[in-house]
C-alpha cells in the first residue's frame, strides 16, 4: 500500500477523465497546426479549446494569451529572458524556487541587476523594503504565490498593486497554487503568470504554460516552426505563435483539458477546502508527536496545502525515507529546489519532510501517516 | 478556383493565426453561423495559412469578430472577378487578387 503525500511535486492520482481523453488524443494523431487536413485541425482544435478553458479560470479574454510550455519552469525562463536584459533591473523575494533563482542568477552574470527583498518566518516578504527597491531601470518584478516548502502565501495583491503604481510588470510563479486557488488577472494585479499543467490542475507532466497580460510583450526563447507565416525566416510576432515554435505536447494539452474540466465540476474551492482539512488533522495530529517541528504556522487554511516538519535535529532525508520504506509514506524531504528558502527557515542543513495530500487522500490515510510519523519519531528520538 | 465549401459560402477571413482562425469560429459558432477552414487561396496568401469561410449572408458578423479581439488579416467576397474585400461595390477594386489571380469562375 502507498500513501501518496507528494502532490506539491505532482498531483497523483490523476482523474479518470484525463488517461481518457489522453487516450482518444493518442487514438486521434496529428501536429497541432502542422498541415491543413482534418487530424492537424482536429488536434489544433483540441488545443485551442484548453486555451480557452485556461483563458476562463485565470480571467483573460484573449485565449491566445495563453502559451504552452512544457513545464512551469519553461514558463518562467520564457518571461524572465524575453524580458530582461543587460542594465535593467529585476525584483524578487527570498523564497524563490530554483526555477526563478537559477534562471535570474544567469542574467545577473548578463548584467541584470537583481534584488531579494528579505524575510524572515511570519513575514516572508518586508513590503517596505520592496516598496523602496524600485529603480528607474526596474524592468519586472517576479515571485512565487506559495512557498513551495512551507505553503506560506506571499502578499501578492499588495506585491502586485506597489508594481503596477510603479509601472513595473508583475510575474508570479504560480507554480503551487494553479488550480488551488483562484487566480483571475481581471481582479489580480498580476501582468504574467506561469502555471504547471501536471499539479493543482491535474493534468499530465510536460504540460505547463504561461498567461500574459494585454500590456506584456515577451521576445521568444526558442525561436522556429509554428505553422504559420512559413514562408518567413523571421519568427511571427503574434501570440501564442511566436513563443510556441516546435510540435506541442498535445496529447498532454489534451489531458490538462481533462484535468482542469474535472476541477471545475468538482469546485476549485472545494477541492482546496478538502486539502486544506486534511493539512489541518496533519498539523493537529504533528503537534501531539514529540519532537516535531512545524515550519509554515499550524493554520492550514490560509496556505497552499503543504505541511512541512521535522523531527528534532534529525535529518529530513532519513525521516523521509524511513517513512518510505517503512511505512509506504510518499513525502518529499530535502532541499525542494529552494535553498533560499531554507535559509530563511533556518533547514539549509537538516532540509524538512514535507507533506503534501490531495483531495484524493483519505482521513484514513492522513492517520495512518501520523501513526507512522509518531513511530519514527520514537525510533529516532 | 473556388474549393470546399468557399464554393457555397462565398465570404472569406484569413488570418495570419491558426489560433485567431479558431477564435473566429468559435464567434461564428455561437451565432449559428456555419464555416469551414480551408486553406487560404494562392492569391491571397504568402506562406500555408488557413481562412476560414462563412456564407456571405452572415457578413455582418465581421463586427462580432473585432468586438471579439479576433485578429484576422483579411476578409473577403469571393466574386468572379476574384477576391474583393467585404463591403466594397463590385468594380471597386482589383488589388487583391495578386498576380497570380485566383480562377473564380468555380
Amino acid at each position: 500500500m502507498m500513501i501518496y503525500l507528494d502532490n506539491g511535486a505532482t498531483s497523483w492520482p490523476k482523474p479518470q477523465e484525463v488517461k481518457l481523453i489522453m487516450n482518444e488524443a493518442l487514438d486521434s494523431g496529428g501536429n497541432p497546426g502542422r498541415g491543413g487536413h482534418g487530424v492537424s485541425m482536429e488536434a489544433a482544435r483540441s488545443v485551442y479549446r484548453v486555451r480557452e478553458l485556461l483563458s476562463k479560470i485565470f480571467g483573460i479574454n484573449k485565449p491566445t494569451r495563453v502559451v504552452f510550455t512544457s513545464n512551469a519552469t519553461q514558463a518562467i525562463n520564457t518571461a524572465l529572458f524575453g524580458i530582461l536584459k543587460s542594465g535593467d533591473h529585476v525584483i524578487t523575494s527570498s523564497l524563490e524556487h530554483n526555477a526563478v533563482t537559477r534562471p535570474l542568477n544567469v542574467l545577473e552574470n548578463r548584467g541584470v541587476k537583481v534584488t531579494r527583498i528579505s524575510g524572515r518566518s511570519g513575514n516572508e516578504f518586508s513590503l517596505e523594503e520592496y516598496a523602496a527597491a524600485f529603480r528607474d531601470n526596474t524592468k519586472l518584478v517576479v515571485t512565487l504565490h506559495a512557498s513551495n516548502i512551507s505553503g506560506v502565501l506571499l502578499p501578492v495583491e499588495q506585491i502586485g498593486e506597489i508594481a503596477r503604481g510603479k509601472g513595473v510588470p508583475y510575474l508570479l510563479d504560480a507554480a503551487q497554487t494553479a488550480g488551488v486557488y483562484p487566480l483571475d488577472l481581471n481582479s489580480l494585479p498580476v501582468d504574467i503568470l506561469a502555471f504547471p499543467g501536471h499539479k493543482g490542475l491535474l493534468g499530465p507532466q510536460g504540460t505547463g504554460g504561461l498567461v500574459i497580460g494585454d500590456n506584456c510583450s515577451l521576445r521568444p526563447f526558442i525561436y522556429g516552426g509554428t505553422g504559420s507565416l512559413s514562408e518567413l525566416d523571421s519568427q511571427p510576432d503574434f501570440l501564442p505563435d511566436a513563443l510556441e515554435s516546435g510540435t506541442l505536447n498535445g496529447v498532454g494539452i489534451a489531458g490538462l483539458g481533462g484535468g482542469v474540466k474535472y476541477l471545475l465540476a468538482q469546485g476549485m474551492d472545494n477541492v482546496r477546502k478538502r486539502e486544506q482539512q486534511l493539512c489541518q488533522s496533519l498539523i493537529d495530529g504533528l503537534l501531539h508527536i514529540p519532537g516535531v517541528k512545524l515550519y509554515g504556522g499550524t493554520d492550514a487554511a490560509t496556505k497552499a496545502p503543504i505541511v512541512a516538519f521535522n523531527l528534532g535535529e534529525i535529518d529530513s532525508m532519513i525521516v523521509g525515507d524511513m517513512l518510505d520504506e517503512e511505512y509506504g509514506i510518499i513525502s518529499r524531504a530535502g532541499l525542494h529546489c529552494a535553498p533560499h528558502a531554507h535559509r530563511m527557515l533556518g533547514t539549509i542543513e537538516q532540509g524538512v519532510v514535507r507533506l503534501s495530500p490531495s483531495h484524493f487522500t483519505t482521513e484514513v490515510e492522513i492517520g495512518e501517516t501520523l501513526k507512522a510519523v509518531a513511530k519514527v519519531s520514537k525510533e529516532l528520538l | 478556383m473556388l474549393y470546399g465549401m468557399l464554393k457555397e459560402y462565398r465570404a472569406l477571413i484569413t488570418f495570419d493565426s491558426l489560433s485567431e482562425a479558431f477564435g473566429a469560429e468559435q464567434v461564428l459558432k455561437e451565432r449559428n453561423c456555419p464555416s469551414a477552414l480551408i486553406h487560404t487561396p494562392r492569391s491571397l496568401r504568402a506562406g500555408c495559412n488557413r481562412a476560414l469561410c462563412f456564407p456571405l449572408a452572415f457578413k455582418d458578423l465581421i463586427e462580432d469578430l473585432i468586438d471579439a479581439r479576433v485578429v484576422f488579416t483579411g476578409c473577403y467576397e469571393a466574386r468572379k472577378e476574384g477576391f474583393v474585400p467585404l463591403g466594397e461595390e463590385a468594380g471597386d477594386s482589383e488589388s487583391n487578387q495578386g498576380e497570380d489571380n485566383d480562377d473564380l469562375s468555380g
